[in-house]
């Protein structure tokens, strides 16, 4: 796991392990922009260990850009979202078996989709004919933290 | 003429789904195999009767759980049973608060009208030639293995690269993306491969994972993978076989909770160490676990990727537990 600040965002990108280690990256307590965008994959140590240090370095943290395995944690996970944690913005994977076109979504907080509310969304369709772009996730779980979270 | 080199195995077929059972009686018959329809009190009555005329094992097959049954089998003398469970989207809700599944070795879902003809067949096999190891038996014939040997946990960074661009490399082949089964695929790895570096070994068990950790050549984690078109099948196989069957039944009945949501909710309530076991029953279609108690445990994980992301959590699953 790697972790970059560039324009007051911490942009965190690879496999968020066991080795996940918060405290040498300089980071200040209170409110703190994670960018998930580049996380491949989190495993179950790599969770507790990312938790541990969110509440050691008293960290209140807004994650953005949130990809499918951040998703699948906050779905799974609920202490992820603990400490008045905020979610700004997340992905959905989608392809279109038409085109052959895979594609990312990016819902926002405010705009797409408000916490403690179920989220209804439909997809935008591309201006090609025939576009029947499906998404890559059942929208009933993966939304299932959108409505447990408050707003 | 008998093949000298396997074993026999009877099967008796206790199934109340008329079509499942007809289908089943055929499938058996073409795998050369002694099957015996009895329901009720009749089952035991032939096992019995297997048992006195010479029959050391055979498959009980049913799609429901009545626990009393199970237990009087159990007590017939000299046959050993390996009971197996058929489940479909109208009867794998029942299980799920049914104390009555840890009696069972197989739980395999029935697919559209179907009974799971190779996951049999392959069962079959594996009891009849007594050989369980190995990701070969669940995959299609042909398909290659890769095989790796881990010996320090550092290694697991290599392990994830290169499965994550194996599955990445696949996508030609399935004609459509596979990021999110190459991310599946490594966490379910990851969750097998910590298991087998610490859960499994004694000694292990309460050491920092934080802190790198060569294994000795004794404690060394066999890794295969195997691709046949449609399954991805990773085992991972460590050399303790202390994998107990409890540990993996407490979180089964998620494994077949039809309602997302509530598998969720589930999940969160019960999570806790469990975490790990969580995330890989999450994101596999089969999970095979093979134990020869206090010398090796296999644990197989099968992802199906002939269809999208998006339906694969919903897809029919299935668990084996082969104890050898």
């Amino acid at each position: 796991m790697e972790v970059q600040l560039k324009d007051g965002i911490y942009f965190v990108s690879g496999d968020i392990t066991e080795t996940c280690d918060l405290g040498g990256f300089g980071l200040p307590s209170g409110s703190v922009h994670f960018d998930l965008g580049s996380v491949r994959t989190i495993n179950s140590c790599g969770v507790r260990e990312w938790i541990t240090w969110i509440n050691k370095l008293k960290i209140t943290p807004i994650y953005s850009n949130c990809p499918q395995s951040v998703v699948m944690q906050f779905n799974m996970v609920k202490e992820f979202l603990s400490n008045n944690s905020k979610v700004e913005s997340f992905q959905i994977p989608a392809y279109c078996e038409n085109c052959g076109e895979q594609k990312i979504y990016l819902l926002r907080s405010g705009k797409e989709f408000q916490f403690g509310k179920k989220l209804e969304y439909e997809l935008k369709k591309c201006e090609k004919d025939g576009c029947c772009i499906e998404s890559d996730v059942d929208f009933e779980s993966y939304f299932y933290f959108i409505e447990s979270l408050k707003s | 003429m008998s093949n000298t080199d396997s074993i026999n195995i009877d099967s008796v077929i206790d199934v109340q789904n008329e079509h499942y059972r007809t289908e089943l009686v055929a499938l058996f018959k073409s795998c050369a195999m002694n099957t015996i329809v009895a329901q009720g009190e009749q089952t035991i009555e032939e096992i019995k009767v297997l048992a006195k005329n010479g029959c050391k094992q055979s498959l009980y097959i049913t799609d429901t759980i009545d626990e009393k049954k199970l237990k009087t089998h159990e007590t017939i003398p000299s046959i050993r049973m390996e009971n197996l469970l058929l489940v479909d989207d109208d009867t794998k809700d029942q299980i799920i608060d049914s104390e009555g599944l840890m009696m069972f070795e197989h739980v395999l879902s029935c697919n559209q009208d179907h009974v799971p003809h190779m996951q049999l067949m392959s069962t079959i096999r594996k009891i009849r030639e007594t050989k369980y190891f190995g990701v070969d038996k669940c995959v299609s014939y042909g398909a290659y293995v890769h095989r790796y040997v881990l010996s320090h946990s550092d290694q697991r960074q290599w392990f994830r690269d290169a499965l994550f661009e194996f599955v990445i490399g696949l996508s030609s082949v399935l004609g459509r993306p596979t990021d999110a089964y190459a991310q599946f695929a490594v966490e379910v790895q990851e969750e097998l491969l910590m298991n087998a570096i610490w859960d499994a070994n004694p000694k292990l068990q309460e050491v920092d994972r934080r802190v790198p950790i060569a294994l000795l050549p004794q404690e060394t984690v066999q890794v295969e993978w195997s691709f046949d078109g449609t399954h991805l099948a990773i085992g991972v196989r460590d050399s303790f076989g202390s994998f107990s069957k409890p540990t993996i039944y407490k979180y089964l009945r998620f494994l077949f909770a039809s309602e997302k949501k509530s598998m969720i909710r589930l999940q969160q309530e019960a999570a806790g160490a469990g975490l790990g076991l969580f995330m890989v029953l999450e994101r596999l279609s089969s999970l095979i676990v093979t134990v020869a108690p206090l010398k090796s445990t296999e644990v197989i994980a099968v992802l199906n990727l002939s269809t999208s992301p998006k339906t694969f959590s919903k897809k029919q699953r299935s668990f084996q537990f082969f104890s050898v």
